[in-house]
Protein backbone atom coordinates (compact mmCIF):
# COMPACT_ATOMS: atom_id res chain seq x y z
CA UNK A 1 0.00 0.00 0.00
CA UNK A 2 2.68 2.40 1.26
CA UNK A 3 4.38 1.73 -2.66
CA UNK A 4 1.28 2.49 -3.98
CA UNK A 5 0.47 5.76 -2.41
CA UNK A 6 4.49 7.07 -3.50
CA UNK A 7 3.62 6.01 -6.96
CA UNK A 8 0.61 7.86 -7.20
CA UNK A 9 1.92 10.90 -5.27
CA UNK A 10 4.87 11.11 -7.70
CA UNK A 11 2.46 10.58 -10.54
CA UNK A 12 0.56 13.64 -9.32
CA UNK A 13 3.57 15.55 -8.96
CA UNK A 14 4.91 15.11 -12.58
CA UNK A 15 1.43 15.86 -13.87
CA UNK A 16 1.30 19.29 -11.64
CA UNK A 17 4.56 20.24 -12.95
CA UNK A 18 3.44 19.57 -16.79
CA UNK A 19 0.38 21.69 -15.72
CA UNK A 20 2.60 24.57 -14.18
CA UNK A 21 4.63 24.51 -17.63
CA UNK A 22 1.79 24.50 -19.85
CA UNK A 23 0.02 27.72 -17.50
CA UNK A 24 3.56 29.22 -17.00
CA UNK A 25 3.79 29.34 -21.16
CA UNK A 26 -0.01 30.72 -21.82
CA UNK A 27 2.21 34.16 -21.75
CA UNK A 28 4.51 33.48 -24.82
CA UNK A 29 0.86 33.05 -26.24
CA UNK A 30 0.47 36.76 -26.39
CA UNK A 31 1.27 37.81 -30.03
CA UNK A 32 4.11 40.82 -30.57
CA UNK A 33 5.57 42.52 -27.15
CA UNK A 34 3.27 41.29 -24.00
CA UNK A 35 3.89 44.38 -22.17
CA UNK A 36 2.57 46.68 -24.73
CA UNK A 37 -0.67 43.91 -25.21
CA UNK A 38 -1.19 44.37 -21.48
CA UNK A 39 -0.51 47.87 -21.33
CA UNK A 40 -2.20 49.33 -24.38
CA UNK A 41 -0.33 51.16 -27.47
CA UNK A 42 0.08 54.34 -25.43
CA UNK A 43 2.11 53.04 -22.48
CA UNK A 44 5.22 55.21 -21.97
CA UNK A 45 8.47 53.48 -22.88
CA UNK A 46 9.27 53.63 -19.08
CA UNK A 47 5.87 51.79 -18.05
CA UNK A 48 7.05 48.69 -20.55
CA UNK A 49 10.47 48.77 -18.76
CA UNK A 50 9.14 48.69 -15.52
CA UNK A 51 6.49 45.88 -16.23
CA UNK A 52 9.14 43.74 -18.22
CA UNK A 53 11.15 43.85 -15.09
CA UNK A 54 8.53 43.59 -12.88
CA UNK A 55 7.32 40.48 -14.80
CA UNK A 56 10.96 38.78 -15.17
CA UNK A 57 10.50 39.00 -18.88
CA UNK A 58 13.54 40.50 -19.52
CA UNK A 59 15.09 37.27 -18.12
CA UNK A 60 16.15 33.45 -19.95
CA UNK A 61 13.40 31.37 -20.32
CA UNK A 62 14.38 28.93 -17.56
CA UNK A 63 14.66 31.57 -14.88
CA UNK A 64 11.25 32.90 -15.91
CA UNK A 65 9.53 29.69 -15.39
CA UNK A 66 11.81 28.89 -12.04
CA UNK A 67 11.09 32.22 -10.28
CA UNK A 68 7.42 32.06 -11.15
CA UNK A 69 7.43 28.49 -9.66
CA UNK A 70 8.96 29.35 -6.69
CA UNK A 71 6.44 32.29 -6.14
CA UNK A 72 3.65 29.65 -6.86
CA UNK A 73 5.56 26.75 -4.17
CA UNK A 74 5.97 29.49 -1.71
CA UNK A 75 2.44 31.01 -2.52
CA UNK A 76 3.02 34.05 -4.44
CA UNK A 77 0.73 33.61 -7.82
CA UNK A 78 2.25 37.28 -8.67
CA UNK A 79 0.04 40.53 -9.07
CA UNK A 80 -2.83 41.05 -11.15
CA UNK A 81 -1.92 43.61 -13.48
CA UNK A 82 -5.77 45.11 -13.44
CA UNK A 83 -6.60 45.38 -10.27
CA UNK A 84 -2.54 45.54 -8.29
CA UNK A 85 -3.11 43.21 -5.68
CA UNK A 86 -2.04 39.61 -5.36
CA UNK A 87 -3.78 37.15 -7.59
CA UNK A 88 -3.95 35.02 -4.52
CA UNK A 89 -6.20 37.09 -2.69
CA UNK A 90 -8.50 37.68 -5.18
CA UNK A 91 -9.22 34.33 -5.96
CA UNK A 92 -9.87 34.06 -2.50
CA UNK A 93 -12.31 36.28 -2.22
CA UNK A 94 -14.17 35.29 -5.39
CA UNK A 95 -14.03 31.43 -4.18
CA UNK A 96 -16.35 31.01 -1.54
CA UNK A 97 -19.61 31.12 -4.18
CA UNK A 98 -18.38 28.90 -6.37
CA UNK A 99 -17.18 26.48 -3.80
CA UNK A 100 -21.29 26.74 -2.55
CA UNK A 101 -22.52 26.15 -6.36
CA UNK A 102 -20.37 23.38 -6.73
CA UNK A 103 -21.21 21.69 -3.44
CA UNK A 104 -24.72 22.24 -4.09
CA UNK A 105 -24.67 21.19 -7.49
CA UNK A 106 -23.03 18.25 -6.35
CA UNK A 107 -25.40 17.52 -3.74
CA UNK A 108 -28.30 17.71 -6.36
CA UNK A 109 -26.89 15.47 -8.64
CA UNK A 110 -26.18 12.62 -6.22
CA UNK A 111 -29.61 13.14 -5.42
CA UNK A 112 -31.28 13.01 -8.73
CA UNK A 113 -28.63 10.41 -10.60
CA UNK A 114 -27.94 7.48 -7.34
CA UNK A 115 -31.99 6.60 -7.42
CA UNK A 116 -32.17 7.05 -11.32
CA UNK A 117 -29.66 5.03 -11.82
CA UNK A 118 -30.67 2.01 -9.85
CA UNK A 119 -34.25 2.13 -10.93
CA UNK A 120 -32.72 2.11 -14.72
CA UNK A 121 -30.19 -0.67 -13.60
CA UNK A 122 -33.27 -2.93 -11.88
CA UNK A 123 -35.95 -2.44 -13.76
CA UNK A 124 -33.70 -2.89 -17.17
CA UNK A 125 -34.82 -3.15 -20.63
CA UNK A 126 -38.58 -1.82 -19.17
CA UNK A 127 -40.33 1.96 -20.09
CA UNK A 128 -38.74 3.13 -16.70
CA UNK A 129 -35.21 2.17 -17.59
CA UNK A 130 -35.31 3.60 -21.04
CA UNK A 131 -37.23 6.89 -19.40
CA UNK A 132 -34.44 7.31 -17.78
CA UNK A 133 -31.67 6.53 -20.60
CA UNK A 134 -33.70 9.03 -22.15
CA UNK A 135 -33.20 11.87 -19.48
CA UNK A 136 -29.80 11.45 -19.50
CA UNK A 137 -29.12 11.83 -23.10
CA UNK A 138 -31.01 15.32 -23.03
CA UNK A 139 -29.02 16.11 -19.87
CA UNK A 140 -25.73 15.45 -22.25
CA UNK A 141 -26.64 17.21 -25.29
CA UNK A 142 -27.79 20.11 -23.26
CA UNK A 143 -25.18 22.57 -22.19
CA UNK A 144 -25.46 23.65 -18.31
CA UNK A 145 -26.08 27.49 -19.50
CA UNK A 146 -28.67 26.36 -21.82
CA UNK A 147 -30.23 25.00 -19.44
CA UNK A 148 -30.19 27.56 -16.96
CA UNK A 149 -31.72 30.24 -19.49
CA UNK A 150 -34.52 28.15 -19.84
CA UNK A 151 -35.47 27.03 -16.09
CA UNK A 152 -34.75 30.64 -15.65
CA UNK A 153 -37.35 32.11 -18.06
CA UNK A 154 -39.97 29.55 -16.87
CA UNK A 155 -38.90 30.17 -13.28
CA UNK A 156 -37.51 33.29 -12.02
CA UNK A 157 -39.44 35.44 -15.26
CA UNK A 158 -42.57 33.43 -15.71
CA UNK A 159 -43.57 32.09 -12.17
CA UNK A 160 -40.94 34.73 -9.84
CA UNK A 161 -40.42 31.92 -7.80
CA UNK A 162 -36.76 32.69 -7.78
CA UNK A 163 -34.99 35.81 -7.80
CA UNK A 164 -33.56 36.29 -11.79
CA UNK A 165 -29.97 36.74 -10.83
CA UNK A 166 -27.91 37.86 -7.93
CA UNK A 167 -26.16 36.41 -5.35
CA UNK A 168 -26.60 36.50 -1.18
CA UNK A 169 -23.64 35.76 0.70
CA UNK A 170 -23.85 32.89 3.37
CA UNK A 171 -23.15 35.29 5.95
CA UNK A 172 -26.66 36.72 5.36
CA UNK A 173 -28.88 33.93 6.12
CA UNK A 174 -28.66 30.27 4.88
CA UNK A 175 -32.07 30.49 3.65
CA UNK A 176 -31.35 33.59 1.28
CA UNK A 177 -28.20 32.21 0.14
CA UNK A 178 -29.60 28.92 -1.06
CA UNK A 179 -32.42 30.74 -2.78
CA UNK A 180 -30.47 32.62 -5.17
CA UNK A 181 -27.84 29.61 -6.10
CA UNK A 182 -30.90 27.15 -6.71
CA UNK A 183 -31.40 27.73 -9.95
CA UNK A 184 -27.69 27.34 -11.15
CA UNK A 185 -26.87 24.87 -8.60
CA UNK A 186 -30.03 22.68 -10.32
CA UNK A 187 -29.05 23.49 -14.21
CA UNK A 188 -25.38 22.26 -13.18
CA UNK A 189 -26.76 19.34 -11.33
CA UNK A 190 -29.32 18.32 -14.21
CA UNK A 191 -26.12 18.30 -16.37
CA UNK A 192 -23.92 16.50 -14.00
CA UNK A 193 -26.39 13.85 -13.03
CA UNK A 194 -26.66 12.43 -16.75
CA UNK A 195 -23.04 11.06 -16.43
CA UNK A 196 -23.69 9.67 -12.62
CA UNK A 197 -26.89 8.01 -13.56
CA UNK A 198 -25.10 6.51 -16.51
CA UNK A 199 -22.10 5.26 -14.82
CA UNK A 200 -24.24 4.54 -11.46
CA UNK A 201 -26.85 2.14 -14.16
CA UNK A 202 -23.60 0.38 -16.27
CA UNK A 203 -21.95 -0.55 -12.94
CA UNK A 204 -24.79 -1.75 -11.19
CA UNK A 205 -25.63 -3.75 -14.03
CA UNK A 206 -22.66 -5.56 -14.57
CA UNK A 207 -22.90 -6.82 -10.32
CA UNK A 208 -26.50 -7.88 -10.67
CA UNK A 209 -25.76 -10.88 -12.04
CA UNK A 210 -22.76 -12.08 -10.25
CA UNK A 211 -23.59 -14.95 -8.58
CA UNK A 212 -23.16 -13.64 -5.22
CA UNK A 213 -26.19 -11.88 -5.86
CA UNK A 214 -28.03 -14.57 -6.52
CA UNK A 215 -26.40 -16.38 -3.11
CA UNK A 216 -27.77 -13.25 -1.70
CA UNK A 217 -30.95 -14.32 -3.27
CA UNK A 218 -30.95 -18.02 -2.56
CA UNK A 219 -30.71 -17.10 1.13
CA UNK A 220 -34.11 -15.28 0.94
CA UNK A 221 -32.68 -11.67 1.57
CA UNK A 222 -35.29 -9.10 0.67
CA UNK A 223 -34.60 -7.71 -2.95
CA UNK A 224 -34.16 -3.84 -1.46
CA UNK A 225 -31.43 -5.29 1.24
CA UNK A 226 -29.65 -6.90 -2.26
CA UNK A 227 -29.86 -3.93 -4.27
CA UNK A 228 -28.66 -1.59 -1.57
CA UNK A 229 -26.78 -3.21 0.05
CA UNK A 230 -24.96 -6.30 -1.71
CA UNK A 231 -24.89 -4.71 -5.28
CA UNK A 232 -24.45 -0.94 -4.51
CA UNK A 233 -21.47 -1.63 -2.04
CA UNK A 234 -19.74 -3.13 -4.94
CA UNK A 235 -20.49 -1.10 -7.74
CA UNK A 236 -19.66 2.15 -5.79
CA UNK A 237 -16.24 2.49 -6.96
CA UNK A 238 -16.72 3.30 -10.12
CA UNK A 239 -19.39 5.62 -9.29
CA UNK A 240 -17.12 7.87 -6.76
CA UNK A 241 -14.50 7.43 -9.66
CA UNK A 242 -16.99 8.87 -12.23
CA UNK A 243 -18.11 11.87 -9.47
CA UNK A 244 -14.38 12.57 -9.17
CA UNK A 245 -13.59 12.80 -12.68
CA UNK A 246 -16.83 14.84 -13.46
CA UNK A 247 -15.67 17.61 -11.38
CA UNK A 248 -14.14 18.97 -14.39
CA UNK A 249 -17.30 18.99 -16.06
CA UNK A 250 -19.07 20.49 -12.73
CA UNK A 251 -15.96 23.42 -12.98
CA UNK A 252 -17.14 24.40 -16.70
CA UNK A 253 -20.14 24.39 -16.03
CA UNK A 254 -20.16 26.84 -13.28
CA UNK A 255 -17.70 29.22 -14.67
CA UNK A 256 -20.38 29.82 -17.07
CA UNK A 257 -23.21 29.43 -15.07
CA UNK A 258 -21.85 31.91 -13.10
CA UNK A 259 -21.97 34.60 -15.49
CA UNK A 260 -25.55 34.18 -16.44
CA UNK A 261 -26.80 34.65 -12.85
CA UNK A 262 -24.22 37.19 -11.99
CA UNK A 263 -22.81 35.32 -9.16
CA UNK A 264 -19.52 36.90 -8.58
CA UNK A 265 -17.43 33.90 -8.28
CA UNK A 266 -14.21 32.45 -9.93
CA UNK A 267 -15.79 32.06 -13.05
CA UNK A 268 -16.93 36.16 -12.98
CA UNK A 269 -13.48 36.88 -11.65
CA UNK A 270 -12.15 34.87 -14.61
CA UNK A 271 -14.57 36.50 -17.32
CA UNK A 272 -13.81 40.05 -16.23
CA UNK A 273 -10.06 39.12 -16.69
CA UNK A 274 -10.02 37.94 -20.24
CA UNK A 275 -11.57 41.62 -21.07
CA UNK A 276 -8.52 43.15 -19.22
CA UNK A 277 -6.15 40.80 -20.53
CA UNK A 278 -5.28 40.38 -16.47
CA UNK A 279 -3.29 37.03 -17.07
CA UNK A 280 -1.57 36.48 -13.94
CA UNK A 281 -5.18 36.43 -12.15
CA UNK A 282 -6.41 33.95 -15.31
CA UNK A 283 -3.34 31.93 -14.62
CA UNK A 284 -3.97 31.82 -11.06
CA UNK A 285 -7.63 30.50 -11.57
CA UNK A 286 -6.28 27.23 -13.93
CA UNK A 287 -3.99 26.67 -11.73
CA UNK A 288 -5.62 26.76 -8.52
CA UNK A 289 -8.81 24.59 -9.85
CA UNK A 290 -6.47 22.02 -11.96
CA UNK A 291 -4.58 21.34 -8.17
CA UNK A 292 -7.94 21.09 -6.81
CA UNK A 293 -9.26 18.86 -9.41
CA UNK A 294 -6.32 16.83 -9.56
CA UNK A 295 -5.78 16.47 -5.91
CA UNK A 296 -9.14 15.67 -5.34
CA UNK A 297 -8.41 12.36 -8.19
CA UNK A 298 -5.95 11.26 -6.40
CA UNK A 299 -7.49 10.70 -2.94
CA UNK A 300 -10.42 9.01 -4.99
CA UNK A 301 -7.19 6.97 -6.18
CA UNK A 302 -5.93 6.16 -2.74
CA UNK A 303 -8.86 5.62 -1.57
CA UNK A 304 -10.18 3.18 -4.34
CA UNK A 305 -6.63 1.21 -3.97
CA UNK A 306 -7.23 1.46 0.11
CA UNK A 307 -10.87 -0.21 -0.30
CA UNK A 308 -10.28 -2.68 -3.48
CA UNK A 309 -6.63 -4.71 -3.07
CA UNK A 310 -7.13 -5.91 -6.89
CA UNK A 311 -6.35 -1.86 -8.12
CA UNK A 312 -3.04 -1.62 -5.83
CA UNK A 313 -1.98 -4.89 -7.07
CA UNK A 314 -3.29 -4.62 -10.53
CA UNK A 315 -0.75 -2.18 -11.49
CA UNK A 316 2.58 -3.15 -9.56
CA UNK B 1 -27.58 -10.09 -38.88
CA UNK B 2 -29.79 -9.33 -36.05
CA UNK B 3 -30.20 -6.02 -34.71
CA UNK B 4 -28.60 -4.81 -37.95
CA UNK B 5 -31.85 -2.77 -38.76
CA UNK B 6 -32.54 -1.69 -35.22
CA UNK B 7 -29.08 -0.18 -34.97
CA UNK B 8 -29.19 1.85 -38.41
CA UNK B 9 -31.49 3.86 -36.62
CA UNK B 10 -29.42 6.52 -34.27
CA UNK B 11 -27.07 6.88 -37.45
CA UNK B 12 -30.10 7.64 -39.75
CA UNK B 13 -31.64 10.27 -37.53
CA UNK B 14 -28.01 11.82 -36.26
CA UNK B 15 -26.88 12.30 -40.09
CA UNK B 16 -30.09 13.79 -40.90
CA UNK B 17 -30.26 16.18 -38.10
CA UNK B 18 -26.37 16.88 -39.96
CA UNK B 19 -27.59 17.31 -43.10
CA UNK B 20 -30.27 19.86 -42.25
CA UNK B 21 -27.94 21.56 -40.28
CA UNK B 22 -25.79 21.71 -43.09
CA UNK B 23 -28.24 22.83 -45.63
CA UNK B 24 -29.42 25.56 -43.14
CA UNK B 25 -25.85 27.30 -42.76
CA UNK B 26 -25.25 26.85 -46.74
CA UNK B 27 -28.54 28.02 -47.87
CA UNK B 28 -30.01 29.89 -44.99
CA UNK B 29 -28.88 33.11 -45.75
CA UNK B 30 -30.05 33.38 -49.23
CA UNK B 31 -33.80 32.48 -48.37
CA UNK B 32 -33.08 35.60 -46.26
CA UNK B 33 -33.88 38.73 -47.68
CA UNK B 34 -32.04 40.40 -44.73
CA UNK B 35 -28.49 41.48 -44.07
CA UNK B 36 -26.83 39.79 -40.95
CA UNK B 37 -25.30 42.98 -39.64
CA UNK B 38 -27.76 45.73 -40.88
CA UNK B 39 -29.29 47.13 -37.68
CA UNK B 40 -32.81 48.59 -37.91
CA UNK B 41 -33.95 50.22 -34.57
CA UNK B 42 -37.32 50.65 -35.46
CA UNK B 43 -37.04 46.83 -35.95
CA UNK B 44 -36.09 46.02 -32.36
CA UNK B 45 -37.35 42.83 -30.49
CA UNK B 46 -39.76 42.23 -33.06
CA UNK B 47 -41.14 38.47 -32.50
CA UNK B 48 -41.42 35.78 -35.07
CA UNK B 49 -43.56 36.84 -37.75
CA UNK B 50 -43.94 36.60 -41.58
CA UNK B 51 -41.19 39.43 -42.04
CA UNK B 52 -38.86 38.25 -39.46
CA UNK B 53 -38.73 34.43 -39.01
CA UNK B 54 -37.32 34.34 -36.00
CA UNK B 55 -37.61 37.49 -35.00
CA UNK B 56 -35.22 40.18 -34.71
CA UNK B 57 -32.61 40.89 -31.74
CA UNK B 58 -32.01 44.42 -29.74
CA UNK B 59 -30.38 45.90 -33.04
CA UNK B 60 -33.13 45.53 -34.96
CA UNK B 61 -30.96 42.62 -36.73
CA UNK B 62 -32.64 39.51 -38.42
CA UNK B 63 -32.36 36.76 -36.00
CA UNK B 64 -32.67 34.08 -38.79
CA UNK B 65 -29.79 35.18 -41.03
CA UNK B 66 -27.51 35.54 -37.96
CA UNK B 67 -28.31 31.68 -36.57
CA UNK B 68 -27.64 30.96 -40.12
CA UNK B 69 -24.85 32.43 -40.40
CA UNK B 70 -23.57 31.42 -36.58
CA UNK B 71 -24.33 27.87 -38.28
CA UNK B 72 -21.28 28.52 -40.41
CA UNK B 73 -19.00 29.21 -38.19
CA UNK B 74 -20.34 26.57 -35.79
CA UNK B 75 -20.25 23.58 -38.45
CA UNK B 76 -16.64 25.32 -39.72
CA UNK B 77 -15.27 25.54 -36.00
CA UNK B 78 -16.66 21.80 -35.26
CA UNK B 79 -15.42 20.68 -38.39
CA UNK B 80 -11.82 21.81 -38.08
CA UNK B 81 -11.30 21.18 -34.64
CA UNK B 82 -12.54 17.18 -34.70
CA UNK B 83 -10.35 16.80 -38.18
CA UNK B 84 -7.34 18.31 -36.64
CA UNK B 85 -7.21 17.06 -33.23
CA UNK B 86 -7.95 13.49 -35.20
CA UNK B 87 -4.49 13.98 -37.17
CA UNK B 88 -2.44 15.27 -34.23
CA UNK B 89 -4.57 12.12 -32.27
CA UNK B 90 -3.34 9.61 -34.60
CA UNK B 91 -0.02 10.76 -34.84
CA UNK B 92 0.87 11.08 -31.21
CA UNK B 93 -1.30 7.97 -30.08
CA UNK B 94 0.31 5.56 -33.00
CA UNK B 95 4.03 6.84 -32.22
CA UNK B 96 3.34 6.69 -28.66
CA UNK B 97 1.68 3.00 -29.08
CA UNK B 98 5.11 1.59 -30.90
CA UNK B 99 8.05 3.18 -29.08
CA UNK B 100 7.92 3.12 -25.52
CA UNK B 101 10.10 6.12 -25.18
CA UNK B 102 7.80 8.43 -26.64
CA UNK B 103 5.05 6.92 -25.05
CA UNK B 104 5.95 8.33 -21.59
CA UNK B 105 6.97 11.69 -22.87
CA UNK B 106 3.94 12.14 -24.75
CA UNK B 107 1.11 10.48 -22.56
CA UNK B 108 2.69 12.43 -19.83
CA UNK B 109 1.59 15.62 -22.02
CA UNK B 110 -1.38 14.43 -22.93
CA UNK B 111 -2.00 13.79 -19.20
CA UNK B 112 -0.87 17.41 -18.03
CA UNK B 113 -3.02 18.94 -20.53
CA UNK B 114 -6.18 17.29 -20.31
CA UNK B 115 -5.76 17.66 -16.19
CA UNK B 116 -7.08 21.22 -17.05
CA UNK B 117 -10.52 21.65 -17.58
CA UNK B 118 -11.00 21.95 -21.21
CA UNK B 119 -13.05 25.27 -21.15
CA UNK B 120 -10.22 26.94 -18.72
CA UNK B 121 -7.51 25.89 -21.11
CA UNK B 122 -9.69 27.16 -23.77
CA UNK B 123 -10.50 30.46 -22.09
CA UNK B 124 -6.63 30.80 -20.82
CA UNK B 125 -5.47 30.10 -24.56
CA UNK B 126 -8.14 32.57 -25.89
CA UNK B 127 -7.11 35.34 -23.44
CA UNK B 128 -4.04 35.16 -24.62
CA UNK B 129 -4.03 34.92 -28.38
CA UNK B 130 -6.92 37.05 -28.68
CA UNK B 131 -10.22 36.38 -30.32
CA UNK B 132 -10.77 34.84 -33.89
CA UNK B 133 -12.21 31.50 -35.66
CA UNK B 134 -8.39 31.02 -35.93
CA UNK B 135 -7.17 31.18 -32.60
CA UNK B 136 -10.72 29.35 -31.42
CA UNK B 137 -9.68 26.73 -33.51
CA UNK B 138 -6.32 26.40 -32.15
CA UNK B 139 -7.73 26.83 -28.64
CA UNK B 140 -9.84 23.70 -29.12
CA UNK B 141 -7.79 21.28 -30.80
CA UNK B 142 -5.20 21.85 -27.81
CA UNK B 143 -7.78 20.80 -25.69
CA UNK B 144 -9.55 18.11 -27.23
CA UNK B 145 -6.15 16.39 -28.86
CA UNK B 146 -5.26 14.19 -25.74
CA UNK B 147 -8.49 12.56 -25.16
CA UNK B 148 -8.10 11.27 -28.68
CA UNK B 149 -4.50 10.85 -28.84
CA UNK B 150 -5.36 8.20 -25.40
CA UNK B 151 -7.54 6.42 -27.31
CA UNK B 152 -5.79 5.70 -30.42
CA UNK B 153 -2.80 5.08 -28.16
CA UNK B 154 -5.06 2.46 -26.20
CA UNK B 155 -6.04 0.76 -29.67
CA UNK B 156 -2.85 0.43 -30.99
CA UNK B 157 -1.36 -0.91 -28.15
CA UNK B 158 -3.64 -4.22 -28.88
CA UNK B 159 -3.41 -4.07 -32.64
CA UNK B 160 0.73 -3.85 -32.25
CA UNK B 161 0.65 -7.32 -30.40
CA UNK B 162 -1.44 -8.72 -33.26
CA UNK B 163 0.05 -12.01 -35.52
CA UNK B 164 -0.33 -9.98 -38.37
CA UNK B 165 1.90 -7.07 -37.17
CA UNK B 166 4.68 -9.29 -36.33
CA UNK B 167 4.30 -10.93 -39.76
CA UNK B 168 5.04 -7.74 -41.47
CA UNK B 169 7.96 -7.17 -39.16
CA UNK B 170 9.36 -10.54 -39.86
CA UNK B 171 9.09 -9.53 -43.46
CA UNK B 172 10.98 -6.77 -43.34
CA UNK B 173 8.82 -3.87 -43.13
CA UNK B 174 9.89 -0.84 -41.63
CA UNK B 175 8.79 0.91 -38.57
CA UNK B 176 6.81 3.98 -40.70
CA UNK B 177 5.30 1.20 -42.76
CA UNK B 178 3.87 -0.97 -40.20
CA UNK B 179 2.61 2.38 -38.73
CA UNK B 180 1.27 3.72 -41.06
CA UNK B 181 0.10 0.88 -43.65
CA UNK B 182 -0.59 -1.69 -40.85
CA UNK B 183 -1.42 -0.29 -38.19
CA UNK B 184 -3.48 3.00 -39.23
CA UNK B 185 -6.30 1.61 -40.99
CA UNK B 186 -7.29 -0.85 -37.77
CA UNK B 187 -7.74 2.52 -35.42
CA UNK B 188 -10.20 4.33 -38.05
CA UNK B 189 -13.22 3.47 -36.88
CA UNK B 190 -12.93 3.64 -33.21
CA UNK B 191 -11.06 7.85 -34.36
CA UNK B 192 -14.37 8.50 -35.99
CA UNK B 193 -16.17 7.67 -33.58
CA UNK B 194 -14.47 9.91 -31.50
CA UNK B 195 -13.95 12.48 -34.20
CA UNK B 196 -17.84 12.65 -33.84
CA UNK B 197 -17.77 13.36 -30.35
CA UNK B 198 -15.17 15.92 -30.22
CA UNK B 199 -16.98 17.44 -33.36
CA UNK B 200 -19.91 17.73 -30.97
CA UNK B 201 -18.08 19.40 -28.06
CA UNK B 202 -16.33 21.42 -30.17
CA UNK B 203 -19.72 22.87 -31.17
CA UNK B 204 -20.45 23.29 -27.49
CA UNK B 205 -17.45 24.76 -26.36
CA UNK B 206 -17.13 27.36 -28.97
CA UNK B 207 -20.80 28.61 -28.32
CA UNK B 208 -19.93 28.58 -24.63
CA UNK B 209 -16.62 30.71 -25.50
CA UNK B 210 -18.89 32.67 -27.32
CA UNK B 211 -21.44 33.17 -24.87
CA UNK B 212 -19.09 34.15 -22.15
CA UNK B 213 -17.58 36.83 -24.91
CA UNK B 214 -14.24 34.80 -25.43
CA UNK B 215 -14.74 33.33 -28.80
CA UNK B 216 -16.67 34.51 -31.70
CA UNK B 217 -17.37 38.44 -30.87
CA UNK B 218 -19.93 40.37 -31.60
CA UNK B 219 -21.00 42.05 -34.25
CA UNK B 220 -19.76 37.99 -36.31
CA UNK B 221 -22.42 36.20 -35.71
CA UNK B 222 -21.98 33.03 -33.44
CA UNK B 223 -24.98 30.90 -31.42
CA UNK B 224 -23.40 31.60 -28.56
CA UNK B 225 -23.41 35.20 -28.13
CA UNK B 226 -27.02 35.25 -29.56
CA UNK B 227 -27.66 33.48 -26.27
CA UNK B 228 -25.94 35.94 -24.08
CA UNK B 229 -27.24 38.56 -25.68
CA UNK B 230 -31.20 36.98 -24.84
CA UNK B 231 -29.69 36.79 -21.23
CA UNK B 232 -30.35 40.52 -20.59
CA UNK B 233 -34.01 40.76 -22.01
CA UNK B 234 -34.95 37.27 -20.82
CA UNK B 235 -38.74 38.31 -20.09
CA UNK B 236 -39.05 40.34 -23.18
CA UNK B 237 -37.56 38.47 -26.20
CA UNK B 238 -37.90 34.77 -25.54
CA UNK B 239 -36.95 33.54 -29.38
CA UNK B 240 -33.35 34.76 -28.79
CA UNK B 241 -33.21 32.00 -26.50
CA UNK B 242 -35.15 29.46 -28.06
CA UNK B 243 -34.21 29.35 -31.15
CA UNK B 244 -30.40 29.29 -31.12
CA UNK B 245 -30.60 26.55 -27.87
CA UNK B 246 -32.58 24.98 -30.32
CA UNK B 247 -29.84 24.39 -33.14
CA UNK B 248 -27.28 23.76 -30.39
CA UNK B 249 -28.98 20.72 -28.88
CA UNK B 250 -30.10 19.29 -32.43
CA UNK B 251 -26.25 19.41 -33.44
CA UNK B 252 -25.20 17.92 -30.55
CA UNK B 253 -27.65 15.28 -30.56
CA UNK B 254 -27.38 14.90 -34.01
CA UNK B 255 -23.25 14.48 -33.32
CA UNK B 256 -23.62 12.02 -30.41
CA UNK B 257 -26.15 9.60 -31.92
CA UNK B 258 -23.93 9.44 -35.27
CA UNK B 259 -21.26 8.89 -32.82
CA UNK B 260 -23.18 6.23 -30.54
CA UNK B 261 -24.47 4.38 -33.71
CA UNK B 262 -21.18 4.07 -35.57
CA UNK B 263 -19.47 2.66 -32.37
CA UNK B 264 -22.65 0.15 -32.27
CA UNK B 265 -22.65 -0.22 -36.07
CA UNK B 266 -18.75 -0.57 -36.29
CA UNK B 267 -18.12 -2.78 -32.75
CA UNK B 268 -16.03 -0.51 -31.90
CA UNK B 269 -14.95 -0.98 -28.10
CA UNK B 270 -13.75 2.71 -26.67
CA UNK B 271 -11.20 2.41 -23.58
CA UNK B 272 -13.01 3.90 -20.90
CA UNK B 273 -11.05 7.49 -20.86
CA UNK B 274 -9.24 8.50 -17.85
CA UNK B 275 -8.94 12.05 -17.47
CA UNK B 276 -6.04 12.88 -16.02
CA UNK B 277 -5.11 13.24 -12.17
CA UNK B 278 -3.65 9.64 -11.85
Amino acid sequence: MVKYIFKRLGSMVVILLIVSLFIFSIVYLIPGDAATAVLGMEASAEDIANFTARMGLDQPLWVQYGRWLGGILTGDFGDSIFMRRPVLEAIGEHLPPTVSLAIFAQLIALFLSLPAGIVAAYKKNTALDKGVLFFTLLGTVFPSFLLALFLMLFFSVQLMWFPVAGYSRLENGLWEHLRFLFLPALSLGIAQSALITRMTRASLLEVLHTSYIKTARAKGLREGKVVMKHALKNAGLPIITTIGQSFSVLITGAVVIESLFAIPGIGRLILNSISRRDLPIIQGIVLVVTVFYVVINIIIDLLYGAIDPRVRLDKE
Amino acid sequence: MKNQNKSLIPIWIGSSILAILILFAAFGPMLSPFDPFEMNMAERFSPPGLANLMGTDEFGRDVFIRLAYGARNSLLIGFLVAFLSSLLGIVIGLYASYYKFLDHLLMRICDGLSAIPGILLAIALMAAMGPSVTNIVIALTVVSTPNIARIVRSGALVIKKQPYIEAVHTLGGSHSRIIWLNMSPAILPALLVQASFAFASAILSEASLSFLGAGISEPQPSWGSILQSSTHVIGRAWWLALFPGLLLVLSVLGLNLLGDGARDLMDVKLPTTKKGGR
